[in-house]
This record gives structure tokens, C-alpha cells and sequence, in this order.
């Protein structure tokens, strides 16, 4: 077995594609933690939960709506595409708002200390995976299952986008797969800047974010920024659903947010917990250093190597690389 | 505004409704009085009944079903036997609870299982302390018989031997120019890999590389982001490539490889070996190679086809093994009963006295094979070769190359 470095150096632009392709969907997801702590100041621990939904839906509707067996091209992959991804990115933003609704706002109107926000966030988060580990195949609740998604022969993602090789990137073969993933993340990462940079809702998100009461002072409706706020997160989380399924198949399950949303907090964290392009950038650097360090110590290591990262960033910027100070 | 306070008591009572349907599913034993001249015992099926690893542990459940119901439709056998569901989804995190439960229920007198080897680890205790019998009819791990389980008792070969022939067949049949070892660290995959590299090294076969999957989907359900131990195996130029670990990881990889351009023989043991890996890896398993200490098309898996129907599975895995092991367990059953036993604790160490009498010269004759016990260890007494079974993928289901002694000679 040869030295880390020759390992690394070798596989360097296949490891590149592979953390960027994993990294677009924990930026994805991180988003979420980091727009809502923003706002709230509240680290919102059911967002990986919003990720969960999606997950369900899109296999419910490729499988149940749209039917899809096998593979499907041209106007028809695209429109199935996009009808899914609408049903996808719909579901988890209605669940993020349902969330907001029900676990965060009889508290904010309240007053609650913080530590309540962290508990009905725990909570929250509990009750939709046991909800969804109930509605199973095989256990009946509220007189409606969702079909197998983990009873005997639970349901797959069908594989109904077929591979194929695009082009080759300094010796390394990049799929359609890959630049779908990559594509939808980096178009909908545009957009969400543009609409948070540009737009009056957007404004509002960055003035409530930098100063709530002086932003309500300006005219500024928080409840609706916040209620953006949880929904756009959603609908990210939505879109990494169905990029997750779309690249590595397989089916769903009620836990399948927990290790995702903890790589993407940590991304997010990593990145400046409340800081939009930090969550983005925070994404894509823990890709990337889970791949590259898995490819120099071993893939066993992978997820333990992004946390060392994740700490060694801290150490030395305790606000995240583009986070700022801390507001108390 | 003061919210209503009839809201709080609806909130609560929607509390301990939740709590309620997800408690009322649970199969509860009834009775252990004599209903009529039969006496009511339970047997727990431990394993995966649900989950992604459900394709490797149903065909057995089911066929002890089989075996179960037709001991309770014979005249004059002397119990009614319920089976009931200890479901850990294979993981062996999820079983202590689980078998904390079926040790409890005051009516059982066996269980069957533990289906996977990570579970049988954590439950192990729980049952022997108990002093409930085990029967596993697919644990394979080497060192469950080292923990001195007296109640434990395991109808298959373990992986010491699975790991031998693999690394045999990879040595003197398939011949790769060199081989990659892959796991997903749990405690049946790793040390089959393991055992496989080392014996693949000794006989002479280059080891290009090695790699362990952080969380692997039989723990987490998650399926697995394979693209960076792609990498690794392409990069290490292995031509072959050998997978310690359950069909939910293998099945992923597969198909995650295929869309790479990854074009290596992958071969694989018994934890592949079912319906699961065809369904998640589709046309990319088409000519991974496989074995495991089960013929899926067996005289016994027309009668389970039959049976079962349209439930059944394409891959009957280990579904003589599980039928077996019912008719073990309940001739146990009936010969403690008919030993004078009553209460389920005598059932349970006439059961333990019926599997202790086997031996060489008085064996059990079963489906799959003859059973008697190590009184040492409980491991079956013979280890043969020719229970192995290997096993092509091609087009929608697995040939079978035939047994160890077809396939690799003497």
C-alpha cells in the first residue's frame, strides 16, 4: 500500500468530482441550519428531518404519480424530473413551515429561553422519525400507510436516469449524474443568493438576521421573514432529497436525515453558522476534505476526518470562515 | 391569549395515543395453559423482518412458518406453537430491546435466530441468561461460539470456512491479476474480508488495496456515497474485488460502480445473496460472483415456492436452514412435552435436552442437511464442504455454479 500523499496525489481529481458532487448536497441541506440561525438565532435540529420528507415524497411520486419503472429520456426525463423535484422541494418546505409553525413560534411568542427552542427542536425532530417509522408498510397509523417504505421489499428509487459518461476532467470521467447534481445545486445556490441579495423578502432576511428589532422598527414583517426563511431551507433540503436518491439509489428510510444533517450543521458551521455563502462554501469544503482525507487515511476514517476539519477550522476562526463575531 | 386548557388535555391524550398504536403492535404471548391437550408455546423470530436486509432473513422466517404450521396441523403433536416477530431490522443496535422483549414473554420457549451475527453478539447474553434455546440458522460470525453460550446453537458452517473456499475459489478458479478487499466494518463483514485477504496473500494472490465503509446502510439504512471507495479501487488497478458485508451495501455499490465505469468482478459471501442485491444493483450485478452455505434451488425451495407464492422471494436464502431449524425447536418442543414438561422453563430445557442428545450416530435428518451439535462449542459437529454453494448473477437471477466440491475439485 503506498503513503498518503501518493494515494492523494493519484486520485486527486477523481476525489474531486466525488466532493464536489457530495459536497453540493450537504451545502444544500446546510442552508437550511444556517438561514434559519440567522434569523432565529436557533439551531434548528429537525431540518434533517425536512431532508427525510423529501426522500419519502420523491419515491412516492416517481413510483406512485409519475409511475416510473426504468429508465425514461429526453422531455420526458425532464419533465419527470421537474415534476418530482417540485414535489419534492413543495413537501419539505410545507414540513419546514409545519416545523416553524408548531415547535418554534408558540415559544418565540413566549419569550422561551433558549434552551426550550433547543428542546421542542430535539423533539420535533424525534416525533417526525417515529411518526415516520410508524407509517410504514407494516404498522397502520391514522388509517393511511405509506407504502413499504421500510417493510419487506421496501421500495427503491427506480433508476430511471441513465448514466452516462460526459466528459473526461484531467483523467477522470465525469458523469451526467455528477453535473446534474452539481448543476441543479449551483442553479438553485445562484438563485437563493439572488433572491436573498436582491429582492425586498431577501432584504428582510438580511436585516432581520443583523438586527431584528431595528429591522421591525423599518417596517419589516418578521413573521413572514420567518416563515420564508424556514420554507426556502426547506425547499433546498428538498432538492438534496431527490438528488440523493437520483445519484445513489437506493430507498428510504425514517433516519436516513440523521448522518446527512450533521455533516451539513457541521458544514454549515464550518462555513459561519448564520452566513448564506459560508453554509454554500461550508458545504463544498467538507465534501472535499472527506474524500481527499478518506483517500489518504483509509474511506473508513471519512466522516471522522470531517470533523477533525470541522474542529482544526474552529480552533484557529471560531466564527467559521465567513462567519463574523457573534452578536450577544 | 390564553390558549383553552382542553387544548393541553387533547395534546397529551394525542401523546399517549402515539405511544399506544406504537406499543399495540407488539405480538404479545397468550395463555401457557393447555388449550385442550395442546399447550401454547411462543417461538421468537429474531432478525430483520423489516428493513433492507429483510431479502436475506424472510426466506427463513417464512419457511419456519411453514414448518410450524404444519407441526401444529398434526394430529397428536402435543403444543400449539405461535410464531412471533422480534424484529431488529438487522441491526444489532436495535437488538438488545428486542430481546429484552422475547426473553421476557413468559411463554417462549425458543427463539429462532438471531438471524445476523452483529445481533447475535448483543442479544447473546440476554437469551443465555435467560435460558432460552437459540437455534441460528444464518449467523455466521467465527466467534459466536466463543462466548460460552450454552443455549446457543448455530445450523450452519461459520465464516472461517465460507472465507477458505472464497479465497480458494478466487485463487484456483477466477485467477484475478489482483485483488481488492472491501468491508463494511461491522462484526460479520469485516472479519469475513479479513479472512479472505489473508488467505487469498497466502496463496499467493496480490492484495491491491483495502477499504472500509464508514456507515455502512445495514446500520444506518442510509444508503452509501460509494463514489470515494470507487476511487480508491480504480485506482488500485484490482481486477477482482471481494465484499464482506450485507446485500444493502453490496447492492449500492454495485450499481454506484457501473455508473462510474468501474469494470471489476466483484465476489461476495452470503450476507449478497438474496433478492435485496438483484433489486438495488438491477443490471450491474449481472456476473458477481457469490457463495454461501445455502442451495436457493433446492427440492426444499420448490416446496417453499409453492407455499409461499407470491410472497415468497426469487432468492430463498437460507430457507431449508430456517425450515430446519423449526422442525429442531419443535421436535424439542414435543419430546420435552412428551418428557412430562409443562411450564415453558421446562419446555425450554427439554428443548436444550433434545439438542444436547444429537450426535453422530443419532442425528437430526434435515432438509438442508443432517444436524448434530459440537457438545463443545454447539457448532454443527461436521463442517462440509458441499453445503457451500456458488452462485453466478445472470440476467434476472443467480445460477447456481454448483457446491464446493463441483467447483473447486477435492
Amino acid at each position: 500500500m503506498d503513503g498518503c500523499f501518493d494515494s492523494l496525489v493519484r486520485q486527486f481529481w477523481d476525489q474531486t468530482v466525488n466532493g464536489l458532487t457530495a459536497g453540493a448536497i450537504y451545502a444544500m441541506i446546510a442552508l437550511g441550519y444556517t438561514m434559519v440561525y440567522g434569523v432565529l438565532q436557533l439551531i434548528n435540529f429537525a431540518h434533517s428531518e425536512v431532508f427525510m420528507v423529501s426522500t419519502v415524497v420523491s419515491l412516492h411520486a416517481l413510483k406512485e404519480w409519475f409511475g416510473v419503472t426504468g429508465a425514461i429520456h429526453g422531455a420526458t426525463l425532464i419533465f419527470v424530473f421537474l415534476g418530482v423535484l417540485l414535489a419534492a422541494c413543495l413537501s419539505s418546505g410545507v414540513t419546514a413551515l409545519t416545523i416553524e409553525r408548531f415547535a418554534y413560534r408558540p415559544l418565540r411568542r413566549r419569550g422561551a429561553p433558549r434552551l426550550s427552542f433547543l428542546i421542542s427542536a430535539i423533539g420535533a425532530s424525534l416525533a417526525i422519525q417515529y411518526l415516520f417509522a410508524l407509517m410504514d408498510g407494516r404498522h397502520a397509523l391514522l388509517f393511511w400507510t405509506l407504502p413499504n417504505l421500510q417493510g419487506p421489499a421496501p421500495r427503491q428509487v427506480p433508476r430511471f436516469v441513465q448514466t452516462e459518461q460526459l466528459f473526461s476532467l484531467f483523467g477522470t470521467t465525469v458523469n451526467n449524474k455528477h453535473v446534474l447534481v452539481v448543476g441543479v445545486s449551483l442553479v438553485m445556490l445562484f438563485l437563493l443568493d439572488r433572491f436573498v441579495n436582491v429582492t425586498r423578502i431577501g432584504r428582510g432576511i438580511r436585516a432581520v438576521a443583523q438586527d431584528p428589532e431595528a429591522a421591525s422598527m423599518m417596517g419589516v414583517n418578521i413573521d413572514r421573514v420567518v416563515v420564508t426563511t424556514f420554507f426556502i431551507g426547506g425547499v433546498m433540503a428538498g432538492a438534496a432529497g431527490l438528488l440523493f436518491l437520483v445519484f445513489l439509489g437506493g430507498s428510504s428510510h425514517w433516519q436516513i436525515g440523521f448522518i446527512l444533517g450533521i455533516k451539513a450543521f457541521s458544514a454549515a458551521v464550518l462555513g459561519g453558522i448564520g452566513n448564506i455563502r459560508g453554509a454554500m462554501l461550508g458545504g463544498i469544503l467538507l465534501g472535499l476534505a472527506e474524500k481527499y482525507g478518506g483517500s489518504c487515511f483509509g474511506t473508513e476514517w471519512e466522516t471522522a476526518i470531517s470533523f477533525v476539519v470541522l474542529v482544526l477550522v474552529l480552533l484557529i476562526k471560531p466564527s467559521g470562515l465567513l462567519g463574523e463575531r457573534v452578536r450577544t | 391569549m390564553k390558549k383553552p386548557k382542553w387544548l393541553s388535555l387533547v395534546a397529551i391524550l394525542a401523546v399517549f395515543a402515539l405511544v399506544g398504536a406504537a406499543c399495540g403492535d407488539d405480538g404479545g404471548g397468550g395463555g401457557g395453559t393447555p388449550d385442550g391437550d395442546r399447550i401454547e408455546v411462543t417461538v421468537y423470530g429474531q432478525g430483520a423482518w423489516t428493513g433492507g436486509a429483510s431479502g436475506l432473513v424472510l426466506p427463513s422466517m417464512q419457511s419456519a412458518q411453514i414448518r410450524f404450521d404444519e407441526l401444529n396441523a398434526e394430529e397428536g403433536y402435543p403444543a400449539t406453537i405461535k410464531f412471533e416477530q422480534a424484529d431488529t431490522q438487522g441491526s444489532g443496535d436495535n437488538a438488545p430491546p428486542v430481546a429484552q422483549g422475547a426473553a421476557e414473554d413468559p411463554n417462549t420457549v425458543a427463539i429462532m435466530g438471531p438471524a445476523f451475527s452483529g445481533e447475535s453478539r448483543a442479544s447473546g447474553d440476554t437469551y443465555n441468561e435467560a435460558q432460552i434455546p437459540f437455534v441460528s440458522a444464518s449467523a455466521t460470525a467465527v466467534d459466536l461460539s466463543e462466548f460460552g453460550w450454552d443455549y446457543w446453537y448455530r445450523t450452519i458452517g461459520h465464516d472461517g470456512l465460507q472465507s477458505a473456499l472464497a479465497a480458494r475459489w478466487v485463487a484456483e478458479v477466477i485467477q484475478p491479476e489482483s485483488l481488492f478487499i472491501l468491508h463494511d466494518t461491522t462484526d460479520y463483514g469485516q472479519p469475513l474480508a479479513e479472512a479472505v485477504e489473508a488467505a487469498a496473500e497466502d496463496a499467493g494472490i496480490t492484495v491491491a488495496g483495502k477499504a472500509g465503509i464508514p456507515e455502512p446502510a445495514i446500520n444506518t439504512g442510509t444508503t452509501v456515497n460509494f463514489s470515494s471507495i470507487i476511487s480508491d479501487v480504480a485506482d488500485s488497478g484490482a481486477d477482482a474485488l471481494f465484499f464482506g458485508g450485507y446485500d444493502v451495501d453490496s447492492g449500492p455499490f454495485l450499481s454506484q460502480a457501473r455508473d462510474a465505469g468501474l469494470d471489476i468482478q466483484v465476489i461476495s459471501g452470503d450476507g449478497s445473496v438474496s433478492s435485496t442485491l438483484l433489486d438495488l444493483a438491477g443490471e450491474a450485478a449481472e456476473g458477481t460472483l457469490l457463495l454461501a452455505p445455502s442451495n436457493i434451488s433446492s427440492e426444499f425451495v420448490e416446496k417453499y415456492n409453492a407455499e409461499v407464492g407470491a410472497e415468497g422471494f426469487s432468492v430463498a436464502i437460507y430457507s431449508a436452514e430456517g425450515y430446519d431449524a423449526a422442525s429442531l425447536i419443535g421436535e424439542g418442543i414435543k419430546q420435552a412435552i412428551e418428557g412430562g414438561a409443562e411450564t415453558p422453563e421446562d419446555i425450554r430445557a427439554g428443548i436444550k435436552e433434545y439438542l444436547d442428545t444429537l450426535t453422530e450416530d443419532n442425528p437430526f435428518e434435515g432438509e438442508a442437511k443432517t444436524i448434530f451439535f459440537d457438545p463443545e462449542t454447539h457448532e454443527l459437529g461436521v463442517f462440509a464442504e458441499e453445503l457451500y454453494f456458488f452462485y453466478e448473477v445472470e440476467g434476472e437471477g443467480l445460477t447456481n455454479l454448483g457446491n464446493a466440491t463441483e467447483v473447486l475439485g477435492g
